[in-house]
């Protein structure tokens, strides 16, 4: 991209930055609840994996695409779900030979009727000016709830978790493109999502952590001899701060052993096993390194105890060319999601039942697109754009797993000829994080200000 | 008071100390005591006006006339030491050695090596250390970085060279020939300044710096008319094919009766930023939008206005005195001797009057600062000092100890994620950089190591043709000289824990957790096995001499390079041990990566992290 495009958007980003905080404090805008209850799926979850495509997917002909050609050019699939799923999914299972006999991952239009759809998602519902639509904020947006958040709401997850439980096994972020969502500052930066850039890092840390492999017993010896000789020789208010330091490393010891099981090297170690399933029989059910292989490093940070995992893919922002290269990335994310439901309804939870039980999962991106003809469906570079009209301020968003009771439902549906929100109805943008919030059983109105979204545990 | 055994100096150990030590530099820490080891002590302090010696007595017991004896090389000195009196307590100086530390991380951003060590501060006064140290180029180049997170330099969004002018100010100011008032004037109307905030978020920023607190609703809405006229046009950068927001000033913007209002703020005596159309037959010609190598002496004494405004406000000086005393003590220095700091108005105003009569060197006040007892004591707590520990953090009784009390103390701190890596770098002679870990080691040179550059945190390359691009000039270290491409693997390593900010998606935090300890342990792992390392081994050094005589040598080597210390007989001996236990499973710990294996170990340790 050129560089007279990023110096002016991210120009551009800080008006709009400017303008969607107004938005928020505006009241005729949006009121927003200091206090909310919640929903009753609150504390259902242990789990939470979060898909975002960077740039601003077409989720209108993507998730949505029950609607007019100049929103969804390439049809939909015959289902039984409200919503429509696009044709770019492929309708074809996937056979496996590493499984059990008979043993197919269905397509994603197979599953559709267990998957909710947020039909209109917009960053500032009823602000009457244009829909926010910069590159600059809206990934802030979708992982700290606001256009300038210093904090992802993956921090206060782990913070959380951190407070709550024996063994403190970080939130994480598997691909660049989610990077947002390992922000944090002061206290929260201590829990921050741990980045990874793919599904090939923990192949690494060998090398990394354990530089001479020869284990790290002995210099942890040393280190705590002179870590503990330093704090006892400072006074109160240092040794505090030392004693922290001392603690993180401890954890991070604990960590290690955990990140250098076979099972976390996805890619390298084929016959590592971790919950039954082998690396190589995970590859299978996610065969392809654009979104598939990211989910299946999801599914292995689930099972080692991580709350929550943004999975990032980028690529999205297709202003020209569409037509050739959305496709293969939503038949990889169709994928990913229908093998999400397969593996995790195969893997027994510690606390009982399946990982899919007490998992949800949803998909998000930048925002929709526009800027398309109503004859072709394309702009006239064969792809879409990102104006701030309704196509483009509302992005739609697939919510599953098994604390959502609304499968197959459409949410805050969309007119189809204009992809509007209906009667004005969109879900804040800010909702999708209050929802994961409080599915994992934390209060999300002492961040966020949007309520989590009741509609997907009321059927 | 009968029960309450104080935990002092008596008269008589207080002289002897002097007698004995008095601020002699070179005494070994641990060998002086900062109070009196009584066995009947509990380590309370007094408070002030109480003394402590003995029933009946009047006369403090540390005397308040220390710096005739000491030689205070501070005009603070005799401020703080009469507060100490007050509470009976005793400053002891730092080890040389330690605050050659202390010095190096603050004023040059990362540790010294020992042969700085013996060059700046063996065997001379801490005041002669301080002047070697802020003599030195380091002293102002670490200064920018630091105002750097002031301005909150973003090269996407400020045009590289605006910053690079900003940042030159700075370091004008810390040369000493530029006055902190006529520095605050120039950067509140300079380019970097004005095109880096939208609307009146402008006026915050303008408070956060120097006023050190936001502006509030009504000033923020007052204020911003003092830059109304200015206003941020498409610029292009023919050299480095870059588009930017061009600084410009708009005379129509506050020309004529309604708009010279917009342009005239009310609170703090009032003033008007408003010059005179150019083109006056045509008010709305382009011809009164000026550039800003139009603008005449003149007209800048008029756009000068906000820099007038708050150099005229005594919080404008006092925020600058904080602002050095929290940088080099570390902890909240808004209360000194357990009470706010502005109770203690006599060590603010010394210091807000060193900078007025040094025609406004800041570099004068951090000298002071650098100088005195608050900075210069031992940051160690003697074994008789009893710890408080078992007591919650909000105990009254336990918050009246010499425990806890920060000022009694030297101050410890935290490096900040660049200082951290910098001294690794320094004492493993490793550059953390995407030609070292590729192994084209030729292209570096050892003496180039990884670094961002603190004003141009996101480098976007211009773009000559759709396939061509180039990058303006910096000081990261290059990955392809050819365009000028930096290497961003230190960059990039930084951010995760904490360092060079971009201060939109990276912000500047120093703290510690689990994530920070696994990443930096994967940094330090990197400088310490890494082959072409080798500063943690002496010169000559031979890695396969494992005599008892070979291992002291490089114990000795690591911890002076590495903690800046000698180490104890006790560490000697404890690691001696370790090593040749290590030795004895060759497999291992083969004899030439024990070193490293040391390396790894210190470069891991508080000792290294805190100074």
């Amino acid at each position: 991209m050129s560089n007279k495009t990023n110096h002016l958007s991210r120009r551009g980003f800080l008006k709009a930055a400017t303008i969607g905080a107004g938005a928020i404090a505006a009241p005729w805008v949006w009121v927003p609840k200091k206090a909310f209850a919640v929903s009753p799926a609150f504390g259902k979850a242990k789990h939470v994996i979060v898909f975002f495509a960077g740039g601003g997917m077409r989720t209108s002909a993507v998730f949505n695409g029950d609607v007019a050609k100049q929103y969804n050019p390439y049809g939909i699939h015959n289902t039984k779900a409200d919503w429509g799923v696009s044709s770019l999914f492929s309708p074809d299972p996937l056979e496996l030979m590493t499984w059990g006999p008979g043993d197919v991952v269905p397509s994603f239009p197979d599953i559709a009727n267990e998957v909710a759809m947020l039909g209109a998602v917009d960053h500032a519902p009823g602000y009457m000016g244009g829909g926010i639509t910069s590159h600059n904020t809206t990934p802030l947006r979708m992982a700290t709830g606001y256009p300038g958040g210093l904090n992802s709401f993956l921090s206060y997850v782990g913070q959380w978790k951190a407070a709550t439980s024996e063994k403190y096994i970080p939130p994480f972020v598997v691909g660049n493109q989610a990077r947002t969502f390992s922000m944090g500052v002061g206290e929260h930066a201590l829990y921050r999502a741990v980045s990874l850039s793919g599904p090939g890092d923990f192949s690494q840390l060998t090398g990394d952590f354990d530089a001479d492999d020869s284990g790290l017993s002995w210099n942890s010896e040393l280190e705590k001899a002179l870590d503990t000789s330093f704090m006892n020789s400072r006074p109160y208010h240092v040794r505090q701060k030392v004693k922290g330091t001392m603690q993180a490393k401890d954890d991070a010891m604990e960590f290690l052993e955990t990140f250098l099981d076979p099972a976390l090297h996805l890619t390298t170690q084929p016959e590592a096993s971790l919950g039954g399933i082998t690396n190589e029989q995970l590859l299978e059910v996610f065969p392809d390194d654009h979104w598939c292989q990211r989910a299946a490093m999801a599914v292995r940070l689930l099972q080692i105890g991580s709350p929550i995992v943004a999975v990032g893919q980028g690529g999205y922002d297709m202003h020209s060319n569409e037509e050739m290269s959305l496709r293969p990335k939503i038949e990889s994310m169709g994928r990913a999601m229908s093998g999400l439901k397969f593996v995790l309804q195969r893997l027994e939870h510690p606390e009982g039942g399946t990982y899919w039980d007490h998992t949800m999962i949803y998909a998000c991106t930048e925002f929709g697109r526009d800027g398309t003809y109503p004859d072709t469906g394309w702009n006239n570079g064969g792809g879409a754009d990102h104006q701030g009209s309704p196509a483009s301020r509302n992005q739609s968003c697939p919510v599953m797993g098994g604390p959502v009771t609304a499968g197959g439902k459409l949410i805050a549906p969309t007119d189809p000829m204009s992809y509007a929100a209906v009667d004005g109805n969109a879900v804040h943008s800010q909702s999708l994080l209050s929802t994961a919030l409080d599915v994992l059983g934390i209060k999300s109105d002492q961040y966020l200000e949007a309520p989590p979204i009741h509609e997907l545990f009321e059927v | 008071m009968k029960t309450r055994i104080h935990f002092v100096l008596s008269l008589a150990l207080t002289l002897g100390l002097l007698s004995t030590t008095g601020c002699e530099s070179g005494d070994p820490v641990g060998d002086q005591s900062l109070v009196d080891g009584d066995e009947s002590s509990n380590g309370v302090l007094d408070p002030p006006g109480e003394t402590t010696g003995g029933e009946g007595m009047d006369e403090p017991l540390v005397p308040v006339d220390l710096c005739p004896e000491k030689g205070c090389d501070s005009v603070l000195d005799e401020t703080i030491l009469e507060q100490y009196a007050m509470r009976d307590v005793l400053p002891v100086d730092e080890a040389p050695e330690r605050l050659c530390r202390r010095l190096a991380v603050d004023l040059w951003g990362r540790i010294p090596s020992w042969t700085e060590v013996e060059k700046h501060c063996i065997g001379k006064s801490p005041a002669e250390s301080v002047d070697a140290f802020m003599d030195a180029p380091q002293y102002a180049t670490y200064a920018q970085r630091r105002w750097a997170d002031e301005f909150e330099y973003n090269d996407s969004i400020v045009w590289w060279q605006y910053i690079e002018d900003l940042d030159k100010l700075v370091g004008e100011m810390y040369a000493g020939t530029l006055s902190y008032p006529d520095f605050a004037s120039r950067a509140l109307i300079h380019p970097a300044f004005i095109s880096r905030y939208d609307g009146d978020a402008l006026v915050g920023a303008a408070f956060r710096i120097f006023m050190a607190r936001d502006a509030l609703v009504a000033e923020r809405k007052d204020l911003i008319k003092l830059w109304n006229i200015w206003e941020t046009q498409m610029g292009y950068d023919s050299d480095w094919y870059l588009e930017y927001g061009e600084v410009v000033v708009d005379l129509r913007k506050c020309s004529g009766t309604l708009n010279k209002a917009k342009c005239t703020a009310s609170l703090y005596g009032g003033a008007q930023v408003v010059l005179p159309l150019v083109d006056i037959e045509d008010p709305m010609s382009a011809n009164n939008v000026l550039g800003l190598d139009q603008l005449s002496e003149s007209d800048l004494a008029v756009l000068n206005a906000p820099g007038e405004l708050f150099r005229s406000m005594d919080v404008f000086y006092e925020a600058a005195v904080d602002r050095v005393l929290s940088r080099f003590l570390g902890y909240d220095s808004g209360v000194l001797f357990g009470v706010p700091i502005q109770l203690v108005p006599d060590l603010r105003l010394e210091l807000i009057e060193i900078l007025h009569s040094s025609g406004g060197s800041l570099r004068a006040v951090e000298r002071e600062v650098l100088a005195s007892r608050l900075y210069i004591q031992s940051g160690q707590r003697p074994d008789e000092v009893p710890t408080t520990d078992d007591a919650p953090f909000n105990d009254h009784e336990a918050n009246t100890m010499i425990d806890r009390a920060p000022w009694a103390y030297g101050p410890t701190k935290q490096m900040r994620v660049e200082a951290w890596m910098n001294s690794i770098q320094n004492f493993a002679g490793y550059g953390h950089t995407e030609a070292w870990v590729e192994g084209y080691t030729e292209v570096l040179t050892p003496a180039v190591s990884g670094a961002c550059d603190h004003r141009y945190p996101n480098m976007e390359p211009g773009e000559i043709t759709e396939d061509e691009m180039i990058y303006h000039p910096s000081n990261y270290p290059l990955a392809d000289a050819a365009i000028n491409r930096p290497d961003f693997m230190y960059r990039d390593f930084a951010r995760n824990l904490g360092g060079c900010p971009n201060h939109v998606q990276f912000t500047r935090f120093t703290g510690t957790g689990v994530i920070l300890s696994l990443e930096s342990t994967r940094y330090v792992n990197s400088a310490c096995f890494q082959m072409s390392s080798g500063g943690m081994f002496p010169m000559d050094h031979n890695m396969f001499d494992v005599s008892t005589e070979g291992l002291t040598q490089l114990i000795v080597h690591q911890f002076r390079n590495a903690l800046t210390r000698d180490p104890s007989e006790t560490e000697v001996s404890t690691l001696m041990n370790v090593m040749q236990g290590c030795l004895a499973e060759s497999d291992k710990c083969p004899p030439d990566v024990l070193g490293r294996k040391v390396c790894a170990a210190l470069m891991r340790t508080t000792d290294f992290l805190y100074y």
